[in-house]
C-alpha cells in the first residue's frame, strides 16, 4: 500500500479512532493523537500484512488498542483522576470541560471494560468483532460489558447528565 | 429486569453517540501524520539502500576471495619450492627440521588467513564506496 492510498484511507477513519482514543484516554486529547500517530505509523509499516483491506478499520482499532496498551504498561504510575490538579480554563474551554463527569466515570472503570463498553457503545462494535480487536474471548467481552455496565450504573449522574 | 437493561442500554448508546469532545483540527492531524510517514519511508529506502549495499558488498568480497584462492593454488607449487630452499639453506636444528617437515600446512594456514583477510578489507571498502555519502 503506498503512502497516498493509506493516507486516503486513514482520512475515512482517523476521526472516529480519536474520538475512541480520547474517551479512552479520559479526554487527553493530546495523549490520544499521539497513540493515533503511533497507530497510523504502526499500521503503516505493517499494511503489507492487512489480508482483507474491507477490515481496515478494525485492524486500525486493534492497533490503537494495543499502542494504548502498552502506553499504559509504561506510564503505570498516574494521579487519581480525582486527585488532578485545577486546570485552568483556556478561551472556549466550555467544550473541553462539557464532558468531565463523563471522563472521570471512564476513569473510574478498569481499562479493558472502558475498551469494551466504548467500542460496543460509541463505536457500534459486535461483540464478536470487539473480541478480535482486544483479542479476548467473546465470553471475556460479554463478562467487561456487563460489569462496565454495572460499573456505570452506580455512577448515575453520568447517564442523567449526558443521555438526555 | 430485561426491561431496565434495554433501557440502560439505550441510554448509554445515547449518551455515547453524542460523544464529541474537542480535538484538534484534521488538517493538522493528518499534516502531522503525512510528516512521519515521509520519514518512515526515507527511512526504509535507506534501510533498503543498506541492505542492497551490504549484499554487492559481500558478493564483490566472495569473488575476491575466490580469485585469491585461485591464485594461491595456483602459485602454491612456486612458493613451496622457494620455502624449501629458504628452510635447506638455514643452519640445520630443531626449529628448521620441523619447519621443513611441516611446510605445505604452514603454506596453507598462510594461504587461507590472507584470503580471509583480502576478503574482508574488500567487504569493508567495497561496503564504503558503495553507500551513499550521508550528511
Amino acid at each position: 500500500m503506498t503512502r497516498e492510498q493509506f493516507i486516503s484511507r486513514v482520512e475515512g477513519c482517523q476521526r472516529e479512532l480519536r474520538r475512541f482514543l480520547t474517551a479512552l484516554c479520559c479526554g487527553d486529547t493530546q495523549l490520544a493523537d499521539d497513540i493515533a500517530q503511533e497507530a497510523f505509523i504502526k499500521a503503516f509499516l505493517a499494511s503489507g500484512d492487512l489480508k482483507d483491506p474491507g477490515n481496515f478499520k478494525a485492524w486500525i482499532f486493534r492497533i490503537a488498542h494495543n499502542c494504548f496498551v502498552n502506553n499504559r504498561r509504561s506510564h503505570r504510575i498516574s494521579v487519581d483522576y480525582s486527585e488532578a490538579p485545577p486546570i485552568a480554563a483556556p478561551s472556549g474551554a466550555d467544550a473541553t470541560f462539557r464532558y468531565q463527569a463523563l471522563y472521570a466515570a471512564l476513569d473510574s472503570l478498569p481499562q479493558h471494560e472502558r475498551t469494551a463498553l466504548l467500542l460496543f457503545y460509541m463505536e457500534g462494535y459486535s461483540v464478536k468483532e470487539i473480541a478480535e480487536i482486544v483479542e479476548a474471548s467473546e465470553e471475556a467481552v460479554k463478562t467487561r460489558l456487563s460489569r462496565g455496565r454495572n460499573h456505570l450504573r452506580s455512577n448515575p449522574s453520568i447517564i442523567n447528565d449526558y443521555g438526555r | 429486569m430485561e426491561d431496565k437493561t434495554q433501557f440502560e442500554d439505550n441510554e448509554l448508546r445515547s449518551l455515547f453517540a453524542g460523544f464529541n469532545p474537542p480535538m484538534s483540527s484534521d488538517a493538522h492531524f493528518l499534516d502531522r501524520l503525512q510528516t512521519s510517514l515521509k520519514a518512515v519511508e526515507s527511512a526504509r529506502a535507506e534501510l533498503a539502500a543498506m541492505r542492497r549495499s551490504n549484499r554487492r558488498a559481500v558478493i564483490i568480497a566472495a569473488f575476491a576471495g575466490f580469485i585469491m584462492g585461485v591464485i594461491a593454488t595456483l602459485a602454491m607449487p612456486h612458493l613451496l619450492s622457494l620455502a624449501s630452499g629458504f628452510a635447506a639453506s638455514l643452519p640445520a636444528g630443531i626449529v628448521t627440521g620441523a619447519l621443513a617437515d611441516n611446510l605445505p600446512i604452514i603454506a596453507w594456514v598462510l594461504t587461507a588467513a590472507i584470503i580471509v583477510f583480502t576478503a574482508l578489507n574488500t567487504y569493508d571498502l567495497s561496503l564504503r564506496l558503495l553507500t551513499p555519502d550521508r550528511i
